[in-house]
């Protein structure tokens, strides 16, 4: 069981190595979040400086709602689809996958010990993000409040489980496509433009409850800043959660099993 | 390296099943057949690979080779037959039999931005936990220690492919299954692979399964060999076997060819008697004649400065089997 376990422990370390070192990645997935962080904060920046009176501050509560927002529901879930991606299929990409299986090693165990290295690189990713936020939330806050520690505490684990369970769906999905590329694609244009527009059709009523963008709105916490929060009770965004988490990986975790090496 | 590792491991009930594995062959199959749709791949093909030996896998590209290896390391599923390594039948005993088996199918892949030793520690952590105290080890065998720091992405094919092998290595295996391993080397790289192989060989005892369609690589590497074409086996044996001229061919090389050839014309025991490259070709009936043909020469005043066997290369042999295959078909 030790033995497993220290296994376990080996093959996650492999592939955090191979995800953390692929510094491109690393550095992409950094940029779609900072760069509209710093391009947001800028602009709230120079129109405060230009017109106090009319423009209130970049920092303060509202504007760490907006910055929440870009983390957690907009560009934080792109971030974590480009890591997904990459520990769903960079095995497949880089042809090292039959010699992954030649080991003898079950199949499963490859595909689970994905799982926490691209989760905690989307988490270290995002923490720098979010540590920035925090930065500009409070260095440029003027007069304006600013969250508690008790909202800052909340956003962090929000903010986790907002980008894991992106994470963790976009490695699913890379899984059974075999695509990095496609599952890219696919995921992005899910999330920044479909799963918005779907969030706001209020003809859908309840059925958008469905949706992981509306569970993570529900959930957020802090100021409403951005698209309407759906309303629904908490066990149904944490069965939304489950069955997102669930369904995406599972179809990924079959495809390895089943592919041909 | 791989025989104190398997004296380790004999403890308790293992010893009856490691010992009887240890008897069996390296790689055994029987029947072993692939079908895609109606495309027969392999053939009812049945080896046996004896250990300790370095056993060529001989065949045009696209004759069947890989598959028959993806079958042994239980990456495709036979159509029927079937297969045992190291004395474990795959697939159903596939995860003990590959945790003794490296293997390398069509070209070694590595991640291009992680360093050779980057890439072992992956592939050692896969492995099991002792493994990865034999990354530096392996690397010092196969001559990449220098360059263990550098990204896999700089490597040249010859790299890559001491880096399989180095990876196979990992595992201390006693069987390496190594799928044309000298595709696209040069000639140093060929030689450089052709050593290690000798070495893993003579030097550790382990058994390694070349395929290969350079024959006169696997003739230069291999002591034993099988011919596959077209799906089929049609010759096994020992290389010495394989390239053994069964018709008992003379050539004999003289002062003037044309008497002997015109000496030689009448005699019943010469058939098959021509001049080739100035030198007289026969075949003859049984190999001690060869004595009493190069006694008439003499006798008749003719200077033999050159008779032997004629010995055919793998490559010959290989070429008159597939061919006749064709023309038979």
């Amino acid at each position: 069981m030790s033995v497993d376990l220290t296994v376990a422990r080996q093959m996650v370390g492999a592939d955090l190595l191979r995800l953390r070192k692929k510094r491109g990645m690393i550095a992409l997935a950094l940029a779609v979040m900072l760069v509209p962080l710093v391009i947001m904060t800028g602009y709230d920046v120079v129109k405060h400086a230009s017109d106090p009176v009319h423009w209130s501050p970049a920092g303060g509560l509202n504007n760490y709602g907006r910055l929440l927002d870009l983390l957690g529901v907009f560009m934080g879930p792109v971030a974590a689809i480009l890591i997904g991606a990459e520990a769903g299929a960079g095995d497949l990409a880089a042809g090292v996958f039959r010699d992954n299986v030649l080991t003898g090693r079950s199949r499963m165990a490859l595909f689970l010990a994905r799982i926490p290295a691209a989760v905690a690189v989307t988490l270290a990713v995002t923490g720098i993000a979010f540590v920035i936020s925090v930065a500009v939330t409070f260095g440029f806050a003027g007069g304006l409040a600013t969250p508690s520690l008790s909202v800052i505490l909340q956003s962090v684990a929000w903010l986790a489980l907002a980008n894991s369970v992106v994470c963790v769906i976009a490695l699913g999905l890379a899984s059974l496509t075999g695509s990095r590329t496609g599952t890219i694609t696919a995921l992005i244009g899910w999330e920044l433009v479909l799963s918005p527009l779907v969030v706001q059709a209020s003809s859908l009523g309840s059925l958008r409850r469905g949706l992981l963008d509306a569970v993570m709105l529900f959930l957020k916490p802090g100021p409403v800043t951005g698209p309407p929060v759906i309303p629904m009770s908490v066990a149904v965004a944490v069965a939304v959660t489950i069955g997102w988490l669930l369904v995406l990986p599972a179809l990924g975790a079959w495809r390895m099993r089943t592919r041909d090496a | 390296m791989c025989g104190e590792r398997a004296a380790l491991t004999v403890t308790g009930m293992e010893i009856t099943h490691a010992n009887q594995a240890d008897r069996e062959p390296a790689v055994e199959t029987e029947g072993l057949t692939k079908r895609f749709g109606e495309r027969i791949a392999v053939d009812d093909v049945s080896l046996v690979v004896p250990r300790g030996v370095a056993y060529g896998f001989l065949g045009h590209n696209g004759a069947g080779k890989t598959t028959l290896i993806r079958m042994l390391l239980g990456l495709t599923r036979a159509s029927g037959g079937r297969a045992s390594v190291l004395g474990l039948a795959v697939p159903d005993q596939r995860a003990r039999a590959l945790a003794r088996v490296g293997a390398i199918v069509e070209e070694p892949a590595f991640y291009p931005h992680l360093t050779g030793y980057e890439n072992l520690k992956i592939a050692a952590a896969v492995r099991g936990p002792e493994t990865r105290k034999r990354i530096d080890g392996v690397l010092e065998r196969v001559g990449l220690d220098k360059r263990s720091k550098d990204r896999v992405g700089t490597y040249s094919l010859g790299m890559r492919q001491r880096l399989g092998v180095a990876r196979c290595l990992l595992s201390d295996p006693e069987l390496l299954i190594l799928d044309e391993p000298m595709n696209g080397l040069d000639p140093g790289g060929m030689l450089d692979v052709r050593r290690m192989i000798r070495a893993l060989v003579e030097d550790e005892g382990r058994t390694v399964f070349v395929s290969s369609h350079l024959l006169d690589e696997v003739e230069k590497t291999c002591e034993v060999a099988a011919i596959i074409d077209g799906g089929r086996v049609i010759a096994q044996g020992s290389i010495e076997e394989l390239v053994a001229d069964e018709a008992g061919e003379l050539v004999i090389e003289c002062d003037d060819t044309d008497r002997a050839l015109a000496l030689l014309a009448g005699d019943p025991r010469v058939r098959g008697l021509r001049s080739e490259h100035g030198a007289l070709r026969m075949n003859v009936l049984a190999r001690d004649q060869a004595g009493e043909i190069n006694s008439r020469l003499v006798a008749a005043g003719v200077v033999v400065t050159r008779l032997e066997p004629a010995r055919r290369s793998l490559e010959d042999r290989f070429l008159e089997m597939t061919t006749r295959l064709e023309v038979a078909a």
